[in-house]
């Protein structure tokens, strides 16, 4: 108990100094490439997704329900003053449906947001760790790669590709519901 | 009847019958033989009173001749014999007086003579006188004379009365006599023939009496000796029987001692170690004690450990509230770097170096997101342990208190040993006391039964004299019976 309070204060003092460092050193002004992903979890397998793919993220909000023909929309939130309906990404991706989802991430380029239950975490990795999928090992249409994130080979969603496909599930909807 | 009679009554009557008889005899034959005595005394009477009559007379006749000499000679020598028969014819006188003192004739003609003998002396005294006087002549004159010789003759006469009446009376006691030693003879013999008779019949009587008596309890005697030899036969061996037994009873009877004794030293022992542990208890319990007081410490230490850990618990949970509030704040912070970088991406090039602020939040955020995990950990560890540790010392203090009780159960207990102990104590001073006593009983009861078995060895000895007695009295019996045999046949 002593060893893991010294090794908790050791800890807090080294997070201390690696926060001043960051002010007190020279800004880094060299250009490196990399991809920038959020590690995240769909009834308990890995996924990731590209955060240049994603305008925000956000933790659970209130989801006003919305009566809709498509089983993944959960309905609607306001993230930043904004009402953008909500989809289940486990049930975009063939999984089961989830209607209470922890995490929100708002699509980049599109009003809508995806919901999901574990965030891992935030990983930033070299453009080789990311990998094309094989089209036959592919879980999902809307997953076109792979990245490696430590040892853990997970794919990565594509999420532009996916924000089409709800589009076009709408308006087939829509047209649907018109006729 | 006479069977009835006893051997000493027997004995005694016919000894008494004979002795009855004898005396008869004897009376007879004493009264003959003093009638006889009586005849000799007479007899010798009558001889004595002729003698003296004899001697009378011949004093009467020396006086004569005395008288007659001195007138002749002159001599008064001539006068002694004179002199002499003056006193010897008056004694001779006098006896023949008493002599015959019980016969009246005779005392008559003893009246008669007197004065003739007076007389005749007179009649000599005046001779004597004369021839001292006148002389010869006058003495020869005066004896000369008429009346000297007839005084003499007239003295002869009643003196040959006398004599003839003591001839008489001779013949007769002599007659008497002779009669008396003829029935004292009979008296004799016939009374000895008699006597021998009689006293053959009552020996023969009494002999035929007491054989058939005396064989009849031989015939008994034998009877009874041989059952009394049976009887000391089984006497000895029954004693002898006795005699082992007491010995196998002495033998137990010592191992029986040596038992209580060691039976004592360890009743001794026991309560020795009994007071010890009487000691020991009392030690015990004040020990129990003192582990009571600390168990109630311990307990009070317990339940103050008990509270530092819920407090500690408490603690815990603020901790974890308040890292919970750090964790949502990592969180937030790592959501708001995240949404920073990609903030800063969409700035292009004027954002980057905001990106790279953006990401050592970031980074700082994952790190105090991990800290944050590992400090929960530690706290769900301290937690974990504070509970474990609740637990356990609640369970310590259950444990407590169930060691304070059990611990006042055991100074119940101790109480209660050191009450039993004390009685074991008292008891085995009893048990020690009471052994003793009983080790002395024992020793009495082993000197009685060395003394019985003495009294056994006696009673063996004893009955081997009875057996040895018993066939001296069959020998005995076997032997006066062939005594008595031929009596009874």
């Amino acid at each position: 108990m002593k060893e893991a309070h010294a090794g908790t204060s050791v800890q807090a003092t080294e997070l201390a100094r690696a926060f001043d460092a960051s002010f007190a050193g020279a800004p880094d002004t060299e250009t490196r490439t990399f991809e920038d992903v959020l590690a995240i979890g769909l009834g308990g397998d890995p996924y990731a997704l590209r955060l240049a793919h994603v305008a925000g993220l956000f933790p659970r909000r209130t989801i006003v329900p919305l009566p809709s023909a498509l089983p993944e929309l959960l309905g609607l939130v306001s993230l930043r003053a904004v009402i953008v309906p909500v989809y289940d990404l486990s049930a975009l991706l063939g999984g089961p449906l989830r209607t209470e989802p922890r995490w929100l991430v708002l699509a980049a380029r599109a009003p809508i947001a995806l919901g999901f239950d574990e965030l891992e975490g935030y990983r930033r990795v070299a453009p080789e760790a990311i990998v094309a999928a094989a089209p036959g090992a592919r879980s999902s249409a809307h997953v076109l790669e792979l990245v490696r994130t430590g040892v853990e080979l997970r794919p990565l969603v594509h999420v532009p590709q996916l924000i089409l496909a709800i589009v076009a599930r709408a308006e087939q909807a829509k047209q649907g519901r018109g006729a | 009847m006479l069977d009835n009679w006893t051997f000493g009554k027997k004995v005694g009557s016919g000894f008494a019958l004979a002795g009855v008889i004898l005396l008869v005899i004897a009376a007879v034959g004493y009264q003959s033989t003093a009638n006889l005595i009586e005849n000799d005394h007479r007899v010798e009477h009558s001889h004595e009173v002729r003698e003296t009559l004899a001697e009378l007379l011949s004093q009467l006749k020396d006086t004569e001749t005395g008288t007659r000499g001195y007138v002749i000679t002159g001599d008064d020598g001539f006068l002694e014999p004179y002199r002499s028969s003056l006193v010897e014819s008056k004694r001779a006188f006098d006896h023949l007086r008493s002599l015959t003192a019980d016969n009246t004739a005779q005392q008559r003609r003893l009246d008669a003579l007197s004065p003739l003998i007076d007389a005749r002396l007179a009649h000599a005294k005046l001779a004597i006188d004369a021839r001292a006087t006148s002389g010869w002549e006058a003495g020869a004159k005066q004896v000369a004379g008429a009346g000297g010789k007839e005084l003499m003759d007239r003295i002869r006469a009643t003196v040959a009365e006398l004599d003839q009446e003591e001839g008489r009376l001779l013949q007769s006691r002599t007659t008497d006599a002779e009669a008396a030693a003829a029935a004292t003879k009979a008296v004799m013999l016939w009374g000895s023939l008699f006597g021998a008779i009689a006293v053959g019949l009552i020996g023969w009587f009494i002999g035929s009496s007491l054989s058939q008596q005396i064989g009849t309890a031989v015939h008994q005697v034998q009877s009874s000796s041989s059952e009394l030899q049976a009887a000391a036969n089984q006497q000895a061996t029954g004693s002898k029987e006795q005699a082992s037994a007491m010995n196998e009873i002495s033998t137990t009877i010592s191992e029986l001692l040596a038992t209580s004794r060691q039976i004592a030293e360890s009743a001794q022992r026991v309560a020795q170690i009994a007071e010890q542990t009487a000691g020991s208890a009392r030690t015990g319990d004040s020990t129990v004690g003192r582990a009571h007081e600390s168990m109630s410490a311990i307990r009070r230490q317990v339940d103050s450990i008990v509270g530092h850990m819920l407090e500690l618990g408490r603690k815990s949970q603020q901790i974890g509230a308040v890292l919970d509030i750090v964790s949502e704040l990592a969180e937030q912070t790592n959501i708001l770097a995240i949404n920073a970088t990609i903030e800063a991406a969409g700035a292009g090039d004027a954002g980057k170096r905001f990106a790279v602020v953006a990401d050592e939040i970031r980074k700082l955020a994952d790190r105090v997101t991990g800290s944050t995990k590992e400090v929960r950990g530690l706290i769900d560890d301290v937690r974990s342990a504070v509970n474990t540790t609740v637990m356990a010392t609640e369970t310590g203090s259950k444990a407590v208190d169930a060691g304070t009780k059990q611990f006042g159960e055991v100074a119940v207990a101790f109480k209660q040993i050191a009450g039993l102990v004390a009685t074991t104590t008292e008891a085995s001073r009893e048990i020690e006391l009471s052994t003793k006593q009983q080790t002395s009983a024992v020793e009495q009861v082993n000197l009685a039964i060395a003394n019985v078995a003495q009294a056994t060895r006696e009673t063996e000895a004893s009955a081997e004299q009875t057996l040895k007695t018993a066939i001296q009295l069959s020998t005995l019996s076997k032997a006066l019976l062939r005594i008595i045999q031929p009596m009874v046949a």
